[in-house]
């Protein structure tokens, strides 16, 4: 195939070059560098040279003609060479896509559309967000709604406020279901803590192994810094510490990273019946959330990666971290759960594994089921509604929602 | 379990400027081509005293007072930084960093990227910048919106001595080009730093108070006056929570969008002008991955149209104060 | 006094320079360069006889018509024309351009897109190197356009009160874009503003190689020496305009024919035939083989593939 001569590229935005002079005519041969045509733009002329030797086979414009830059104006080649027609390059030329400038008509903007896929709200009245999505996932339907928000909004509340309570008949008297967190949801201590604590310690080259009898006794020492030191103390101090606090917060700091990891990594299961009680409690509509004093993060985590974002969306709060000021046994957190749920106490059953988790629920005036764990098995459970090893999945189930419930409509 | 917010057992508390030349103080003593470079720096240990004693340590050569040519020296910071040393650059008011654009912005925000990878420009550039002390027009901005538009930097705002300290260490330590904006009415407060060598990475943001029903968003000097806000919040049983990004470039946006998740309601604030600050960046962050997570308008408190004046009282009401905070929280939770 | 082998690699480079930028300007005439392009033509001895005279662990900085400098401080032509072409395979993966051609292997920290840009960055090498310690230097190549920006002033000042060792190299070519020397300064011989900062400086030939070579070794000599910095005003002319699209009509004709007739070239191969035995085929031979790799290396560029923007984008995404 012959090769092209083309318009070169002769400024940054010229788009056109006009052809000025040629200096060859039609099978003239011609060497590679030789000049071949003299073009310009409008500011400056240059020399076209040619890039290859041979035959000039074909001179495509004559002198005059405005040719785009970088199209072929002549073929150099073999004698006989084919040559490719030459794409439509002449004459002026405007940039495609835009005609004479920008569109002159105006169009008239399209009638806005409300979102159909939504359920409708009265006309003109809005709807937050969040409460177009508690809408959607309990099919309620807004336009039902009165909102309380400035100039009738319909928040999440409203909506909230608006899901049917249950099945016909009674109406229902259990309406919250409230689940701790450590030893309840999963066995935190001794399938979390516990292993985070022996992986620090071998990060560190440590060989101590806490296990789970072990650590059944450390346990009584509360706070993860004060259990390792109380540990050290006891059993010896590894060699060549210099700074035992510095020691100390390290390790503490490991630990809790290889916490979350485990959390992180879903290794750590849910303890048995836990997801059933959950969906069951769910399918009833009744509430559903977490009281715990371990760290915000790690909770939230806990129910994230255990349970599932799908089933998180269920639980209407986590109360969980420094939310507040005393621990349990003190009531405080169980009482900050019924007014932020807005339920009274005796509408909510609070699921725990511990008599301080316990002594709180009741104190706090609400129903209380235990799920035992091996920490915890032998403590004092008196007081309690129903007091089982573990909630259960089939064929060992110990506690349904239907049986909960009865507890409750008991009085 | 720990967070980094510093509040492990009892640690000695001392000054956000004291953090600070503790930062550098250790990263000079490990690595030997960090080495400082400002105005009055050295002999008088800088004008808000961050780098006091330092040339006593280090010597003339690795902390040098350079002239007041702002562009040139933050150019050769540049330099020295392209060719294997990690210089920390200070430039006394943020509102100087006017002078030296071109050698950020053009010059070490992008050589990474333009020599294809093969250069990096491990320099922290130090300053500082907020209002509340009668400094006027040109001393007393919140510019980091603009080194917030610039890809290829990072970009540090402490709000206490701990983060303070953890960042900077990290800033020394990271390859690439970090602003790191201190506020100079933080230099004199007090809070627990522990002994020991830590860092914090930059990036992670840090929740300073945990809440259920509405986040708080506020970085630099105004994390303490969103704090007060919450405190006094929380006597109309609203529970505030708490959000201090630390790091706005790289964001640690997923610890934003979680928060939001929960709580439902957002306020940003900001001491910087509101057109086109970092607020209204994150706000439509948030609105676009946690749009169905909103049950109110998201609120931004932000400084006012304005230089800043000198008049004290006009200076107060310029920017956001703790009323406002408290104001804007309310309307997001639709209290009386 | 100077080895064959020497005056012909001086030749060598000057002549691979001026071979290089013609060639590319003759790429981007056929559309494969595209954007900027400042042509060195005309100015080869500067470049060639200031990075002769450094060492392989010295540092340059140069400008945006920073070409010359990478070649003469042995930057590899085939990554160098990927690179103006936009390709992967270029010193920059097709990302920085003919502007912002950087290779840290042949201590090559830059060319710079902002005049007066590279200058402050530069004295930071220096600066490194006197806190490191060593007796590296570094050049820093800048016009007569940047003389009159406040870096440059600036800068020369930081690098004499620090004593580093920073050759500052003005490239006076008289004009900076369209403006002439004299219109944009009162005293045209730039060099005279050094003394105002205690600067030690001299002016010389820019189209004599030799005399840019001498020149550059006194002033690494007194750099090392520990009494830098120095500044080095080289008197030169462009070919051309300002860049490839602009055709120069403002450049005096005779002024353009002196200096073309005074082409650094000529006078390096003059400097080779006269002080050794080299004769026009030893010549040939060399500018042959510069011809040579010159055409590999097109041939590399324009067979290299673009860089993927796929990845591109997920290169960003983690920003």
């Amino acid at each position: 195939m012959a090769k092209p001569i083309i318009m070169p590229q002769i400024g940054q935005d010229v788009e056109t070059g006009v052809i000025v002079e040629w200096r060859v005519k039609e099978n003239d041969y011609v060497n590679k560098g030789d000049v071949v045509a003299l073009v310009e733009s409008d500011k400056a002329t240059f020399e076209v040279e040619a890039y290859e030797s041979g035959v000039l086979l074909k001179l495509l414009y004559d002198a005059g003609t405005e040719v785009k830059v970088l199209a072929p104006i002549a073929y150099v080649g073999e004698p006989g060479e084919s040559i490719e027609e030459p794409q439509a390059a002449r004459g002026s030329l405007k940039a495609e896509g835009f005609g004479d400038g920008f569109s002159k008509v105006s169009h008239p903007r399209a009638a806005i559309e409300t979102a159909t896929h939504d359920q409708q709200s009265r006309a003109g009245v809005s709807v937050s967000p969040s409460a177009k999505r508690v809408a959607r996932e309990h099919g309620i339907d807004l336009s039902k709604i009165q909102g309380t928000g400035p100039d009738g909004r319909i928040l999440k509340q409203d909506v909230l406020a608006a899901i049917p309570v249950a099945a016909a008949g009674n109406e229902r008297k259990m309406k919250a279901l409230i689940f701790d967190c450590d030893g309840v949801l999963a066995d935190t201590e001794r399938d979390g803590h516990r292993v985070a604590f022996n992986k620090a310690f071998a990060a560190k080259g440590f060989v101590i192994d806490w296990d789970f009898e072990l650590y059944g006794k450390l346990l009584e020492v509360s706070g993860g810094k004060e259990r390792m030191r109380h540990y050290f103390d006891h059993y010896g101090w590894p060699d060549d510490v210099s700074d035992s606090d510095a020691l100390i917060k390290e390790l503490h700091k490991l630990k809790t990273d290889f916490f979350l990891q485990i959390i992180e990594s879903g290794e750590m299961p849910l303890r048995p019946g836990v997801a059933r009680l959950v969906d069951e409690t769910i399918a009833a509509n009744i509430t559903l959330a977490v009281c715990s004093t371990s760290h915000e993060r790690a909770v939230n985590l806990v129910v994230e990666k255990l349970l599932g974002p799908e089933r998180k969306a269920h639980f209407s709060a986590i109360f969980a971290g420094d939310v507040v000021s005393k621990k349990k046994p003190d009531p405080e957190i169980y009482k900050l759960a019924s007014q932020r749920l807005g339920l009274e106490p005796s509408e909510c059953v609070v699921a725990e594994d511990s008599r301080n988790g316990l002594l709180a629920a009741k104190a706090a005036g609400m129903y209380c089921i235990i799920t035992t764990n091996g920490y915890t098995e032998n403590e004092d459970f008196t007081e309690a509604d129903l007091v089982v090893s573990e909630l259960g999945d089939e064929p060992n189930i110990q506690a349904t929602l239907e049986q909960i419930e009865r507890i409750v409509e008991g009085g | 379990m720990s967070t980094d917010t510093g509040t492990e057992c009892a640690e000695r508390q001392i000054m956000y400027r004291e953090a600070l030349n503790e930062a550098l103080r250790e990263e000079m003593l490990r690595d030997e081509t960090v080495f400082l470079l400002g105005g009055g720096i050295g002999k008088r240990g800088g004008s808000y005293k961050v780098t006091v004693d330092l040339l006593d340590e280090f010597g003339p050569k690795r902390v040098i007072d350079a002239p007041i040519s702002e562009a040139s020296f933050t150019g050769a910071g540049v330099g020295a930084a392209i060719t294997g040393m990690r210089p920390v650059v200070e430039i006394l008011f943020v509102d100087f960093t006017s002078l030296i654009i071109d050698q950020i912005v053009n010059q070490a925000a992008k050589y990474r990227f333009m020599s294809g990878g093969r250069g990096r420009v491990p320099m922290v550039l130090r300053t500082q910048g907020g209002s509340g002390n009668g400094l006027a027009a040109q001393h007393s901005q919140s510019l980091e919106a603009w080194y917030y538009h610039v890809p290829g930097l990072k970009l540090v705002m402490p709000s206490t001595p701990y983060d303070a300290k953890g960042l900077l260490k990290s800033a020394v330590r990271d390859d690439d080009p970090v602003i790191f904006i201190e506020h100079k009415l933080l230099y004199m407060e007090n809070g627990p730093v522990p002994e020991a060598e830590y860092t914090i990475e930059l990036g992670r943001g840090d929740i300073k108070r945990s809440g259920r029903d509405v986040t708080i968003v506020a970085w630099s000097g105004m994390v303490s006056r969103a704090l007060a806000a919450a405190e006094s919040l929380a006597c109309d049983g609203i529970q505030a929570e708490l959000i201090d990004p630390r790091t706005l470039v790289p964001l640690d946006k997923e610890l934003i969008l979680e928060s939001v998740r929960k709580t439902e309601h957002l306020v940003i604030v900001q001491e910087s002008v509101r057109r086109g600050g970092v607020a209204s960046d994150i706000a439509s962050v948030v609105q676009a991955e946690a749009f169905d997570y909103l049950d109110a308008p998201i609120e931004i408190v932000a400084g006012r149209n304005t230089p800043i004046p000198f008049n004290v009282n006009l200076e107060r009401a310029s920017v956001p104060q703790e009323p406002d905070i408290v104001e804007a929280v309310k309307k997001a939770v639709y209290a009386k | 006094m100077y080895s064959r082998e020497f005056l012909e690699q001086l030749y060598r480079t000057i002549y691979t320079i001026r071979n290089f930028e013609t060639q590319c300007i003759k790429l981007y005439r056929q559309g494969l360069i595209i954007g900027y392009f400042h042509p060195y033509l005309g100015e080869e001895a500067i470049a060639t006889g200031v990075c002769t005279a450094l060492r392989k662990d010295d540092y340059i900085v140069s400008t945006h018509r920073g070409h010359g400098h990478c070649i003469a401080r042995g930057g590899q032509l085939k990554k160098m024309a990927a690179e103006v072409l936009g390709r992967e395979t270029g010193y920059c993966r097709g990302r920085g351009g003919s502007m912002h051609i950087a290779d840290p292997e042949t201590g090559n920290i830059g060319a710079n897109g902002v005049v007066g840009g590279g200058i402050p960055i530069g004295v930071g090498a220096g600066l490194g190197i006197s806190v490191r310690g060593g007796n590296q230097v570094v050049a820093i190549f800048f016009s007569d356009g940047a003389s009159n920006n406040g870096v440059f002033a600036e800068s020369l000042n930081l690098a004499a009160i620090w004593d580093l060792p920073v050759i500052f190299v003005l490239e006076n070519n008289q004009y900076a874009v369209s403006s002439p020397i004299e219109e944009m300064s009162r005293i045209p011989d730039l060099h005279k503003r050094a003394e105002g900062y205690g600067v030690e400086a001299s002016m010389i030939d820019g189209n004599d190689v030799l005399a840019v070579f001498e020149e550059t070794q006194k002033a690494v000599r007194t750099c090392c020496d520990g009494k830098g910095p120095v500044l080095i005003e080289a008197k030169t002319y462009r070919h051309g305009g300002h860049h490839v699209n602009d055709p120069g009509l403002y450049m005096p004709k005779d002024k353009l024919e002196y200096y073309k007739s005074h082409d650094p070239v000529t006078i390096a191969r003059e400097h080779l035939m006269s002080r050794s035995d080299c004769n026009e085929q030893d010549i040939a031979e060399i500018e042959n083989g510069a011809n040579q790799a010159m055409s590999e290396a097109v041939e590399f560029a324009k067979n290299s593939p673009q860089p993927s923007v796929d990845s591109f984008l997920e290169e960003v995404k983690q920003n």
